[in-house]
């Protein structure tokens, strides 16, 4: 379980703490009920600010991935079910950010579908 | 060692003069002479050796802890600084109690402050984040990852006596002093438990699962063998001296456990001189991290 993160980068560190973590989290790489390192000590590792650990695991909270239980430390959450009408709407919205992507990458309908197919097989 | 050695070579050498009996120089104890002037020399050197940093020992205990090349050089590193630290803190604490109170203190007491001082130094270096990418692992560090259980029960042990010592220091208005001693021993334990937390949480970038391992075992010796263990027998030192500013309140008991106290901590130093790991150049076994 390794993070790695560029100040260099036109993505926020912040988003690229985040990103990565949810990804881990999704990929089942982060098991629920994992203890994370405390944001003093992800920070010092990473040679960061304690704040954009602090915003990370912030938004981390918000999307339900990790959740913080007082001085015991920062773990990570149950993946929530979502309802069907849940996922429908969260994947329809996903599904036309991809679709405008494609379109300015001028990818045609099945180049798309592979890629999806593709990221659903090594996620 | 240094002191008594040429005071012993001196001893020789005036009995090799005069023969024994005043009759000039023998040929036994001209030998005599030599042998131990050739071991003064060596104790003098050695010692000057590894005040200069070099510490031949530590890459040979090094070699008994891994097998690894890699592991090797990144513990004898680590035991290189550390031995040196608390040589130094040692030889500093001693200069003190020659300075400071012409002999007349307790050198226990400077000398385990002194070492405790130069190890808790030496664990707190600072490492510069590296520019551009960097990685770290998702693993969590604590001081209890590290810590043995003795070692903090110790810890935790000698820290109530010294708050029963200042504790009864401020309730016997006869033994004030003892307030002082107690507290400076909480203060030497809190110290040691900050520098700990700082040890634990140093930054580690995502190196390899060989390298992460000997990383651990050496924060798992600074934090037990370098902190806590030197900040115990150093706080056990000061304990002393708050049993024994508590007589005029307790009597003869405040001398009885100060002396217990003081043999204790003269005991733990004894034990874990020199990191406590010589034993590991006279009783070879398979290295930690086999």
């Amino acid at each position: 379980m390794i993070l790695s993160v560029d100040p260099g980068r036109a993505l926020p560190v912040y988003e690229q703490v985040r990103e990565q973590i949810k990804r881990m989290v999704a990929s089942g790489t982060l098991q629920a009920g994992t203890r994370l390192p405390t944001i003093r000590q992800l920070a010092a590792d990473l040679g960061l600010a304690k704040g954009t650990i602090e915003r990370a695991y912030e938004l981390l909270e918000n999307d339900t991935v990790i959740e913080t239980k007082g001085r015991k430390g920062t773990f990570v959450m149950e993946m929530a079910r979502a309802t069907k009408h849940q996922q429908t709407v969260g994947l329809a919205a996903a599904a036309e950010s991809l679709v405008v992507i494609a379109r300015q990458l001028g990818a045609d309908e099945s180049t798309t579908l592979d890629a999806v197919r593709q990221v659903w097989r090594n996620l | 060692m240094a002191v008594a050695v040429p005071t012993t070579a001196l001893s020789v050498l005036l009995v090799a003069r005069n023969g024994g009996d005043g009759s000039g120089w023998s040929v036994t104890g001209i030998v005599v002479f030599v042998v131990l002037a050739a071991l003064v020399l060596v104790v003098i050197l050695n010692f000057g050796l590894q005040l200069a940093g070099f510490d031949g020992e530590a890459s040979e205990i090094a070699e008994h802890l891994s097998n690894d090349l890699e592991q090797r050089r990144l513990l004898a590193r680590w035991l290189g600084r550390a031995r040196w630290a608390r040589l130094v803190g040692g030889f500093s604490g001693c200069l003190i109690w020659i300075l400071a109170t012409h002999t007349r203190g307790d050198l226990l007491l400077y000398g385990t402050g002194g070492i405790a001082v130069g190890a808790t130094l030496a664990e707190l270096h600072h490492i510069r984040p590296r520019r551009g990418p960097r990685t770290a692992r998702l693993d969590v560090r604590s001081v209890g990852d590290y810590l043995m259980r003795q070692d903090a029960r110790r810890m935790i042990g000698v820290g109530v006596v010294a708050f029963a010592i200042a504790a009864t220091g401020l309730v016997a208005t006869d033994a004030r002093p003892a307030i002082w001693w107690g507290l400076s021993a909480g203060a030497v334990l809190a110290a040691a438990r900050l520098a700990q937390q700082r040890v634990a949480s140093r930054p580690r970038r995502a190196i390899s699962a060989k390298l992460t391992r000997a990383d651990d075992l050496a924060r798992e010796l600074a934090i037990g063998r370098g902190l806590a263990r030197p900040a115990t027998f150093f706080a056990l030192a000061l304990v002393a001296r708050g049993f024994f500013s508590l007589t005029p309140a307790i009597g003869g008991l405040g001398e009885l456990l100060g002396g217990a106290a003081w043999l204790y901590a003269l005991y733990l130093w004894w034990h874990n001189r020199r990191l406590g790991l010589d034993f590991l150049l006279t009783e070879p076994r398979d290295p930690v991290l086999a």
